[in-house]
């Protein structure tokens, strides 16, 4: 389970989710506690210790199905035996019988046993073969991967790192091993299922990493994207994401804005004593200044008056302008705001009123 | 502490808190993991009435510390109660002249308050706030740290201190360990991005608005006094304002008020007229007030519709 857990916590990181060692451990020790009966329960223990954001919170739920269900998975391994068996637990048990009479016949023949990739590879155990794949598959490869032919190449790493090559020569030595003492059938069995992984088996790490490098990819690249452009880019040319983005901009300088002003109207840490003040009210306690009394720093409300020109000379730049003094107004503070064209005209209650 | 999630949800069933599984369980883990539970959600979806169900199922005492701009350490530990040390020495004025009668010099007088000083900073001057009565708390208290996010960085900070140590020292007195270590509940309503140190810090739970059942099962028990059918019409109607993009969307604690309301009212079923006279009480931001009003009969038929589809 150890592992299970570990191969997630790395995809959730694959996928651009902040997740620190901590959380990992708190994680482990949440799913111990809650208990791996109850699908569900497993997945609010680990949303709980592993999430902190809720923008992050569909990710992590789309992650949470994808690796923990089998039935989900996209990697195609019908394998020998029978199909798609369901298990009582609802989960996939792919090809037990076979598995069973190989370690069987193995231990009958005294043959060394198999590490336990290859076995897992036979067997068709997604779960371990993607823990074991997403430890060579670390955030930092995918963002060095700028285009399809490095993906080729990343998939190649990643198929050498997993020992890919070592396992098909195992896998030959192994069928050749049961078919000299006599396992014809389960020698078979292993040849067949070695071709259907040679074919299947490279092509699903590629798609690994084309999706492992997809879900990372939209916040950074967007990023980048967005900085890169925002700043040549024509105002009548944002698009609604675009406009969010700034949005966010605005409010988070707002706060910012808001934090320092509370910072200098805290500034010294000691309050000042307001003697006349203090004088005062120990007249009712003869004398004894039993009640202090401290000066309060004054603070202003920021008034702001916004003037937007709208006239047709800057048209280009009045959607994006609007939207900075819209912005503005949704801020707290007492702000006005303006629209002139050859008058000037408030607009205050239109933006008070409505939203964008 | 809790035996399991099944009877964080019965025990919190008992005191009239509704949770679904994923709140039963982490408020478990919380529980059994000893560390705080952060809680995040829009407001009026239950978050402190969360903690104070909890405290009522642990039958714990709830210490709760409200947050806003400008709270500092001294509004949150402790403080020195000055005005009663001055009422101290006051009284005591006659005793200290007779001990000082003997003093013939002004450093000898000074050397025998001195041996003194321990009396004016001892425990009994010392006015323990919400967090220093969480940690000198005999029995495992419920610790609600209400809206964090309305606090300043710095108390932020000040509180991922006490909360990862659970210790506090105060100069005069040394260092002040937690009797038992309290369960910390943390609410925000987002206002803004809260440390990433503290979140790390925490466990993480999110309330959002709850499904029609939920609702409609939370007003069944908190209002046993409306009908069953003007319940159903309560929160699928209130169900459907939410999807009107209010500047102030009414959470639960409104949807109770409003149902009360209505059955002290004597209503058995909405129809405009009701709403309108009581749209007050879900709807409190002028600008949504209009808004609403104005789509009273269209809300309802929507409402009506949704009704038949949920088959109540």
């Amino acid at each position: 389970m150890d592992d299970v857990l570990v191969g997630f916590v790395q995809m959730l990181r694959a996928a651009g989710l902040r997740v620190s060692s901590s959380e990992a451990l708190d994680a482990f020790l949440a799913v111990q506690h809650a208990g791996l009966r109850d699908r569900r329960t497993m997945k609010a223990a680990l949303r709980a210790a592993l999430v902190k954001r809720q923008q992050d919170i569909p990710l992590f739920d789309e992650l949470f199905d994808r690796y923990f269900s089998p039935n989900a998975e996209p990697l195609p391994f019908p394998g020998p035996g029978d199909e798609g068996q369901q298990g009582p637990s609802g989960r996939l048990k792919p090809h037990e019988e076979f598995m069973r009479q190989l370690q069987q016949a193995m231990e009958r023949l005294g043959l060394p046993p198999l590490d336990r990739l290859t076995e897992a590879l036979l067997a068709g155990n997604v779960t371990v073969i993607t823990a074991e794949m997403l430890q060579h598959l670390t955030p930092e490869q995918l963002q060095q991967l700028e285009n399809l032919l490095q993906r080729g190449q990343i998939t190649r790493y990643v198929l050498d790192q997993m020992g890919w090559q070592r396992i098909q020569a195992q896998l030959i030595q192994l069928a050749r091993a049961l078919q000299q003492a006599g396992e014809f059938e389960l020698a078979q069995q292993v040849r067949e299922r070695l071709w259907e992984l040679q074919e299947l088996f490279p092509r699903w790490v590629a798609q690994q990493v084309h999706e492992a490098y997809n879900r990372m990819a939209p916040p950074r690249e967007r990023q980048a994207a967005l900085s890169k452009t925002l700043m040549d880019k024509e105002f009548t040319r944002f698009t609604e994401d675009e406009v969010r983005a700034m949005e966010e901009v605005v409010n988070q300088l707002a706060q910012k804005l808001r934090e320092d002003v509370a910072r200098r109207m805290r500034r010294g840490g000691t309050r000042r004593l307001d003697v006349t003040r203090t004088l005062r009210a120990s007249y009712k306690t003869a004398g004894v200044p039993m009640e202090l009394i401290f000066k309060e720093r004054q603070r202003n409300k920021l008034r702001l008056v916004v003037l937007c020109d709208v006239s047709s000379s800057v048209r280009n730049a009045s959607r994006f302008m609007l939207q900075l003094v819209y912005s503005l107004q949704q801020q707290r503070g007492h702000v006005r705001s303006f629209v002139f064209i050859a008058d000037v005209d408030e607009v205050t209650e239109f933006f008070e009123r409505n939203s964008l | 502490m809790f035996k399991s999630v099944e009877d964080v949800k019965e025990r919190l069933r008992r005191v009239r808190y509704l949770a679904n599984d994923d709140v039963a369980t982490v408020v478990y883990l919380a529980d059994r993991l000893g560390k705080p539970l952060l809680v995040e959600g829009p407001a009026g979806v239950g978050k402190t009435e969360l903690s104070k169900a909890v405290a009522d199922a642990l039958g714990a005492e709830l210490i709760r510390l409200q947050c806003y701009e400008g709270l500092d350490e001294a509004k949150a530990l402790y403080e020195w109660q000055y005005a009663k040390q001055m009422l101290y020495t006051q009284v005591l004025r006659d005793r200290v002249g007779e001990l000082l009668a003997d003093t013939r010099t002004l450093r000898e007088a000074f050397e025998r308050i001195a041996e003194e000083e321990d009396l004016f900073f001892s425990e009994r001057f010392l006015l323990p706030r919400p967090l220093l009565r969480a940690l000198l708390s005999e029995r495992r208290p419920v610790l609600l740290v209400d809206e964090v996010d309305k606090s300043d960085p710095e108390f932020e900070a000040f509180l991922l201190e006490v909360l990862s140590d659970f210790q506090v020292s105060i100069p005069e007195l040394g260092t002040i360990r937690a009797r038992t270590q309290p369960f910390v509940l943390l609410t925000s309503n987002q206002a803004r991005e809260l440390s990433d140190a503290l979140k790390r810090r925490c466990l993480h739970l999110f309330i959002n608005y709850p499904t029609f059942r939920e609702e409609l099962q939370v007003v069944r028990v908190r209002v046993p006094e409306a009908s069953a059918t003007l319940a159903a019409e309560v929160v699928a109607f209130i169900q459907e304002v939410r999807n009107l993009a209010l500047k102030k969307v009414p959470g639960i604690a409104e949807t109770l008020d409003w149902a009360r309301a209505l059955a002290l009212l004597n209503v058995h079923h909405l129809g405009v007229e009701e709403v309108e006279r009581t749209l007050g009480v879900i709807v409190k931001h002028e600008g949504d007030h209009a808004r609403t009003r104005q789509s009273i009969p269209e809300l309802l038929r929507r409402a009506q519709l949704r009704l038949r589809e949920w088959g109540e």
